[in-house]
């Protein structure tokens, strides 16, 4: 079943076209990633989800309800993290969850609950009397995310959650990311680090000037851009390399030497990986190293914009 | 429930952020303390002169000496003053100079008054001085409308009680001193700089981000303006309550016998004061632009109303219509006239402009706010 389904998504900023035509359709239960640079559009679609901003033209359903239409009813089922860290200051961790989850009809002894379940889902629970003033960036992206999911949002909507934290904070926000989807949360997750969509999406599209590029699996828009797969041999410094018999290896299209590098290109769909490795020890040559040449989403992206993601 | 939901995490920004407090309590209380000792000598209305001694003698007889002895000499009492019959001339003279007197009335035969006063003790000879020229005066008048109607001339002479012309001071106890002026003048002000509130409110939710959070949830914008608006205003109440408790039981200022009405008036203007800014908070994108304008209204709005300085009567007659252009103006007239003169005659003038001014500025937020984001 489709939670978000959206047809022809257009807005315009004056003459400026934010989003240009969009056409998503995003599963319960997926982890839906929006890849894109910096000003694609990604936060203006997340703003349009959530109802922040109108929309120019088309149309967004959420769990099958037009969410301009019933927004008050879309609204209850949605839990957004924004890029900037939005809590106050002045309020304790657990005044700030409970502050938000209290807007989504939430009160008494299941707000109680409900703000320190979300306190502890993100490691805070023993910070819940303490002000955020008090804490690293990564905490503060901890209660961020505490305070979207207090009222258990069916959809939870990311918008670059990991902007400027550690690598602990960041693998601790990834981890929660899956955990919440274990427990039934459909999320979309925008970002401009390709990694992150790599290590958690089920579903990922990318997002340029305002139009979605490409929509797939990652393995499939890994097979997008490339029909061939590349391992990268090293072997020691003078070895003699005989390019012609590695040819002969069944689905080898083309080897190259760099002084004490191989590259060997094979068809992809074709697996000869051990009769590769086999020449080399067959012919007493010792491997150093061995680089699997993966496109990653950073290649599909510059193979199909002609530009950077972070550009 | 939304709405209260906003109200209270407000009230809560208003107690715990500490330059809002020390703005609307600490700030208060010191200029209120500092401003009415600074000009505490303004507010004296009254200065004991003691009490005058004069010596005098009556030469003539007849209708007008008699008058003269009853109707001034003799109630000397009501003008606090001591009447003493001299026995001559000379002596009462070295009395005089060696300031025993103040000064000497002498009554001669052909009914001709002579007064002479001390040049060192002027000020007591001239209080004698002018009450003897009313006396005069008023005798005068009797004696013209005599010759006119000279058949009501004993009655209007043997008619001791009546007043034919009344000179009222105000009552000491009845006007404020420098500290129960500047403490309702001071809270007029600084209710104004409430307005900064208002304004913070609005702009600090909108950079923190944490209005998008708040709008991404069910609440209407609506809600959140209400809320918003609500908050501010309970808040400043509260810390605006603190500053009255304190003028009232620790600095003992006079709040009059009605603090209710007061109270009203005050929180009339608190509506309006958080309004203006919450407006100005939605007109302006730039934050800093919106705090000039509020920083350079205040000044004027309250210099206007007397918040700096009292303005009744101060300045040409233009000017004084000015200053009711000002709505600290009506707050601090009617709220001086409902505890010093029991007059509640502008109490309704004053609330309604507060309240009109605070509708127009939500509603200008109103407008805007649903542009936003359009």
């Amino acid at each position: 079943m489709d939670i978000v389904k959206i047809n022809g998504l257009t807005k315009k900023f004056g003459d400026f076209m934010a989003v240009d035509d969009i056409d998503l359709s995003i599963v319960e239960g997926e982890i839906y990633g929006l890849l894109g640079p910096n000003g694609a559009g990604k936060s203006t679609t997340i703003n349009m989800i959530c109802g922040l901003i109108t929309i120019t033209k088309g149309s967004i359903e959420i769990l099958g309800k037009d969410n301009q239409k019933n927004s008050s009813i879309t609204k209850r089922n949605i839990g957004v993290v924004p890029q900037e860290i939005a809590v106050y200051e002045d309020l304790t961790c657990i005044e700030n969850v409970k502050f938000f989850a209290s807007l989504y009809g939430i009160k008494g002894q299941e707000l109680k609950k409900k703000a320190q379940e979300a306190l502890e889902f993100v490691g805070l629970s023993d910070k819940a009397k303490s002000y955020p003033s008090s804490f690293s960036g990564g905490m503060k992206r901890r209660l961020n995310i505490a305070c979207a999911i207090a009222h258990t949002p069916k959809l939870l909507i990311m918008d670059e959650p990991t902007v400027g934290i550690d690598p602990q904070s960041r693998n601790h926000i990834l981890e929660s990311v899956k955990k919440l989807n274990k427990l039934g949360c459909t999320i979309i997750y925008t970002t401009h680090y390709m990694e992150e969509v790599e290590a958690i999406s089920t579903m990922i599209s990318i997002i340029d000037h305002g139009k979605v590029i490409v929509s797939g699996t990652k393995e499939e828009l890994k097979a997008i851009v490339t029909d061939k797969n590349t391992v990268e041999i090293t072997v020691g410094n003078g070895t003699v390399i005989k390019e012609g018999e590695l040819k002969e290896i069944k689905g080898v299209t083309d080897v190259q030497v760099n002084e004490n590098k191989v590259k060997i290109d094979s068809l992809k769909e074709i697996n000869n990986l051990d009769k590769i490795i086999l020449y080399f020890t067959d012919n007493g040559i010792p491997i150093k190293n061995i680089d699997n040449k993966v496109p990653d989403l950073e290649t599909v992206f510059l193979t199909l914009t002609g530009r950077k993601l972070r550009d | 429930m939304n709405i209260i939901s906003i109200i209270i995490k407000e009230v809560k920004h208003s107690f715990r952020d500490r330059k809002s407090m020390a703005m609307l309590i600490l700030f208060p209380i010191a200029l209120i303390v500092v401003i009415s000792a600074a000009f505490k000598s303004s507010f004296i209305n009254s200065i004991d002169i003691g009490i005058p001694k004069v010596l005098y003698s009556i030469e003539a007889t007849g209708v007008v000496s008699d008058n003269f002895k009853t109707s001034f000499i003799e109630r000397g009492k009501d003008f606090k003053i001591i009447f003493k019959k001299m026995d001559n001339m000379e002596s009462a003279k070295k009395k005089l100079m060696s300031k025993e007197y103040d000064a000497i009335i002498e009554m001669k035969a052909n009914n001709k008054i002579e007064f002479y006063k001390s040049d060192i003790e002027s000020i007591k000879a001239g209080v004698v001085e002018s009450i003897l020229s009313t006396y005069v005066q008023e005798f005068n008048v009797i004696a013209n409308i005599s010759r006119v109607s000279p058949h009501i001339i004993n009655s209007l002479i043997s008619d001791n009680n009546s007043d034919y012309s009344t000179i009222k001071s105000l009552n000491n106890e009845t006007q404020p001193s420098s500290l129960d002026y500047y403490t309702i003048a001071e809270i007029a002000l600084i209710i104004m700089y409430a307005g900064m509130t208002g304004l913070f409110g609005i702009a600090s939710e909108k950079n923190l981000r944490t209005r998008d959070r708040i709008l991404i949830s069910p609440v209407r914008k609506y809600e959140y303006l209400i809320g918003k608006t609500i908050g501010g205003v309970i808040g400043t109440i509260l810390q605006i309550a603190i500053v009255v408790l304190i003028s009232k039981y620790v600095l003992k200022a006079n709040w009059g016998n009605d603090i209710f009405t007061v109270l009203l008036i005050f929180i009339s203007q608190i509506v309006m004061a958080i309004s203006i800014g919450v407006g100005l908070g939605f007109i302006f994108n730039n934050e800093n632009v919106a705090s000039g304008i509020l920083n350079f209204m205040i000044p004027i709005m309250v210099f206007l109303g007397g918040s700096y300085m009292p303005v009744d009567g101060v300045g040409s007659k233009t000017f004084q219509a000015i200053t009711y252009l000002s709505p600290v103006r009506w707050v601090n007239r009617s709220v001086f006239d409902v505890i010093y003169n029991n007059n509640y005659s502008k109490v309704s003038t004053a609330i309604l402009i507060n309240l009109g001014i605070a509708v127009v500025f939500l509603a200008i937020s109103s407008l805007f706010f649903r542009k936003e984001n359009a």
